[in-house]
């Protein structure tokens, strides 16, 4: 039977990917394990890889097409049997298969089970068969056309980067990330030779450019840079963010800061930043007008604070999620934060980490920023921008005094909340922070 | 049926980069041939390293024989037939010769018997006959050089080839020049009993290897009874009736004279790139030798260089590696990794040498910093067993990045261990690697291991 190859959804996340290269020409012999194509999604690069054998029958997208939608057909697999026909079949399937899928998930109400289906739903006439289906033959009937081990991949994804020993310690200490090098040993191994070209290309840039201006460097943009691109143009123009900022005194938080701290090993230590969350969600709970968000003929209130905390990383940022941030201790929150900072700088973090959230926070205190306004992060109402920690004089009961002052700002969408509202969330995030004490009731 | 005279590939010269050069050829299924003026398998099969070889185990054998005892074996009344060993070892080319032709043949190459001469860009004549290939590759390989006049007259004036087929084993040999080759011929003929004596123009013997082993090595062959002359020139050779006279410089400026029986001339050899028509090609040429990419292509398209008339090392096993890249370089350019090429090199005199990379004094003159492992042999307990502990291993690695850059080994049977520092180096394996390794008990290859360790402190046995 003639097997389809279908645009894989490589996230929760991804509706489109791009089609980066194909491995396989048509006409190619196939085998299971083989690469069949690179896909670009909004994380990575990932490899498409075949679990079936046949020849490369028919390619349907181009090296290097944006924007294809997850499980468009993009190539079919002929067997040793097939006939003109059959590779038909699939084609004229296909041209329904937006509305199989729909079908299929508005039949199938497990989510898991849903995901299953658009991943494999790739048989001929499939529309009419998931009608019929209950969840217990599911399985059955789809058998297993191609499925993606990107798929299972995911969650891995520093690709196999074949080097010798010798080059991959010498870009280790020069701290160079060896998905840069293109490798001239066997198969594309890079050696030692590789990096020594790498370094006199960029001597030379070094050399060159004290004589002579740099040309423009062109570099395509990532499916990351674009989804931060379309998301935060949306917030833009069709949020109408309003901004508040408030000054707070955080003198009473490096003292209880450095006190926790006094008892807890280097790596369990809270930062401000865990501070801040914790302030916010408590904030948030107790003012739950500001949690929510505008949805033209509804408005949701969330019913959980599950804040989404911005964490810059090459090329983009990530915004995990701290969920029921109120409920949690700060050494809970501090314990999360770590452990996704080091997920996203890896590339490591998992849907489920960064997806949802109803409230954002990016700060950009430790770069020395005194204030900035924040971008909605949609569908959420509002962020907090969060400034350095500088010291500034400030009058207490009439007298000139030296605090460490924080400035905050919210953004607001002015749809969901109002000023006043958003006076109130600043004004109990204020009392928290500056009396951390309180954070703890 | 008339012959045609056109080839995909054809090769000019069959030592061992021709040959296997064209073997390559022949299992991707080139249409080539092999044109060969004198015996297939070239000097190195016929006049080189297979026959001095079998002289080598002759002589240790012999050298065994005296040690016997050491081992509770009494031999009484041992003696050699001299012509004997010269036999078998022209049995033994004989034999590699006769494995080539039939290889050659297995690969369906086409032997072309004669001189080959380029005429012009993808033409060549052979015996007035034109053959024509879109490619062409020249082995031809090197000769001895020919340095004030002191050429073998074939008498008492030896080149490698008379010193491997004299009637009878001479009294008394002047070695001129302290290579590998040299040495070689001194081990051999000091151990049946010659006196030898060797000169050498540099401060040592065995002037590029590493100078510890260059040490170690001249202090045994003179407890051997060699009698070895460092920065000495030789001024002149006369051959007379049935001895030498020859003259030298010391390294005081004093001139000697004395007699010899015989003297074998081992001082370099120099590329066949006379007279095999390179005129009628534009190929670039620098001090005697051909300049190639590192495919072996020259600078006309199509015709390659490989081995000897390409520069040193002038080992064959250079040769043989230019070859198959060469040929798979012709068959498929994008198949060819632009890898280096590490050669290690050989001495099989007793005690053997062995090395790879570079040296310590080449390593500091680089600015290299160095980590550097020494393992003697008297710690090693299968040299022990075999009663033979004289030499040790030494290893460098750069110090910064842990890249192994040279590895130099002296004792027995080190010739067959220098492949395992090969097959690291290429693969760019670090100490890590090395350190990782398992290597088999009890086994000489043990010393490697250790050498290794010792260069970061952690050697077991010493």
């Amino acid at each position: 039977m003639a097997i389809p190859i279908l645009m894989p959804a490589l996230s929760p996340t991804m509706t489109e990917g791009s089609l980066a290269k194909w491995c396989k020409n048509v006409g190619d012999e196939v085998k299971p394990g083989d690469i069949i194509a690179e896909v670009e999604t909004d994380k990575a690069t990932m490899e498409i890889e075949s679990v079936d054998e046949g020849v490369l029958e028919k390619i349907l997208f181009n090296d290097g097409t944006e924007g294809i939608g997850v499980n468009s057909l993009i190539a079919i697999l002929k067997s040793k049997n097939d006939t003109e026909q059959d590779i038909k079949d699939i084609l004229d399937a296909h041209d329904s298969t937006d509305n199989t899928m729909e079908t299929a998930i508005n039949e199938v109400n497990d989510k898991e089970e849903v995901s299953e289906i658009v991943k494999k739903a790739s048989v001929p006439n499939v529309k009419n068969k998931i009608n019929q289906l209950n969840d217990a033959n599911v399985k059955e009937i789809i058998d297993n056309p191609v499925v993606n081990n990107a798929i299972s991949s995911i969650n891995n994804l520093d690709v196999k980067i074949a080097a010798s020993p010798l080059a991959k310690r010498i870009a280790l200490h020069n701290n160079i990330d060896l998905k840069n090098i293109i490798g001239s040993g066997p198969r594309g191994r890079i050696v030692k030779a590789d990096l020594d070209n790498y370094f006199n290309k960029n001597i030379n840039l070094i050399n060159n450019s004290n004589f002579k201006n740099k040309d423009n460097i062109r570099k395509k943009t990532s499916l990351m840079r674009k989804i931060i691109a379309e998301r935060l143009s949306i917030s833009k123009k069709e949020i109408p963010h309003f901004y508040l900022s408030i000054d707070c005194n955080v003198d009473n938080l490096i003292k209880s800061r450095e006190e926790i701290n006094k008892t807890l090993n280097k790596e369990l230590k809270i930062s401000v930043n865990d501070f801040i969350i914790k302030a916010v969600a408590t904030a948030l709970f107790n003012v739950p007008e500001a949690n929510c968000t505008w949805g033209n003929d509804e408005m949701i209130f969330f019913g959980s604070v599950d804040v989404s905390v911005a964490i810059a990383v090459e090329g983009g940022l990530f915004t995990p999620v701290i969920k029921n941030a109120n409920y949690l201790n700060l050494r809970n929150i501090s314990a999360q934060m770590k452990d996704y900072v080091i997920k996203a700088n890896a590339g490591k973090l998992l849907p489920e980490d960064y997806e949802g959230g109803n409230f954002s926070i990016s700060n950009l205190g430790m770069y020395g920023i005194d204030r900035f306004s924040a971008i909605i992060n949609p569908p959420q109402s509002g962020i907090l921008a969060v400034g350095s920690i500088s010291k500034k004089p400030i009058v207490i009961d009439n007298e000139v005094k030296i605090c460490n002052i924080m400035t905050c700002q919210l953004s607001g969408d002015h749809r969901a909340i109002d000023g006043a509202v958003g006076a109130r969330l600043l004004k109990e995030f204020k009392g928290l922070i500056e009396n951390p004490v309180k954070m703890i009731v | 049926m008339v012959k045609d005279n056109t080839y995909d590939l054809i090769i000019i010269g069959s030592g061992p980069g021709g040959y296997v050069a064209a073997i390559r050829a022949g299992q991707l299924g080139l249409k080539t041939a092999l044109i060969e003026e004198s015996q297939l398998g070239g000097v190195c099969l016929n006049w080189g390293c297979i026959p001095t070889k079998a002289l080598l185990r002759a002589s240790e054998i012999k050298h065994l024989i005296s040690v016997s005892k050491d081992f509770g074996i009494k031999v009484d009344n041992s003696s050699y037939d001299w012509k004997l060993i010269i036999d078998r070892s022209r049995e033994v080319a004989d034999k590699l010769s006769k494995g080539v032709k039939y290889l050659l043949k297995k690969n369906k190459i086409d032997v072309i018997n004669g001189r080959g001469k380029i005429s012009g860009v993808g033409r060549v004549i052979v015996n007035d006959n034109l053959y024509t290939a879109s490619n062409i590759i020249l082995a031809t390989g090197a000769r001895p050089k020919n340095v004030n006049g002191l050429l073998s007259d074939s008498k008492n004036i030896w080149s490698y080839k008379e010193a491997m087929i004299p009637d009878k084993k001479p009294e008394s040999i002047l070695v001129v020049g302290a290579g590998a080759i040299g040495i070689e011929f001194a081990s051999f003929y000091s151990d049946f009993g010659t006196e030898v004596t060797v000169i050498e123009v540099q401060n040592h013997i065995l002037p590029n290897e590493d100078i510890d082993i260059s040490v170690f090595v001249r202090d045994k062959l003179e407890q051997e009874g060699i009698k070895i002359l460092t920065n000495t020139k030789i001024k002149t050779i006369t051959s007379l009736k049935d001895k030498i006279d020859a003259e030298f410089i010391m390294q005081d400026g004093t001139s000697h004279k004395e007699k010899y029986s015989k003297s074998i001339v081992s001082i370099g050899i120099e590329a066949n790139i006379k007279n095999i028509g390179l005129e009628t090609v534009d190929v670039k040429q620098e001090n005697g030798r051909i300049i190639t990419n590192h495919f072996g292509e020259t600078s006309e398209k199509g015709l390659f260089a490989i081995g000897d008339i390409t520069g040193a090392p002038w080992l064959a096993h250079k040769a043989s590696h230019e070859g198959i890249n060469a040929v798979n370089y012709i068959f498929n350019p994008k198949e060819v990794t632009n890898h280096k090429k590490i050669i290690p090199g050989c001495t099989y005199s007793r005690p053997q040498v062995a090395s790879i990379g570079i040296t310590e004094k080449k390593a500091n003159e680089l600015g290299v910093k160095v980590k550097i492992g020494v393992f003697p042999l008297h710690g090693n307990g299968k040299a022990i067993a075999l009663g033979d502990s004289n030499g040790f291993v030494k290893t460098i690695f750069n110090k910064d990045s842990g890249e192994l850059i040279g590895a130099h080994m002296v004792g027995p049977e080190v010739t067959e261990l220098i492949s395992t520092y090969a097959i690291a180096m290429q693969l760019e394996a670090t100490e890590m690697d090395l350190f990782n390794t398992v290597f088999p008990h009890p086994t000489v290859s043990e010393a490697i291991h250790e050498s290794v360790l010792d260069a970061y402190d952690r050697a077991i046995h010493i």
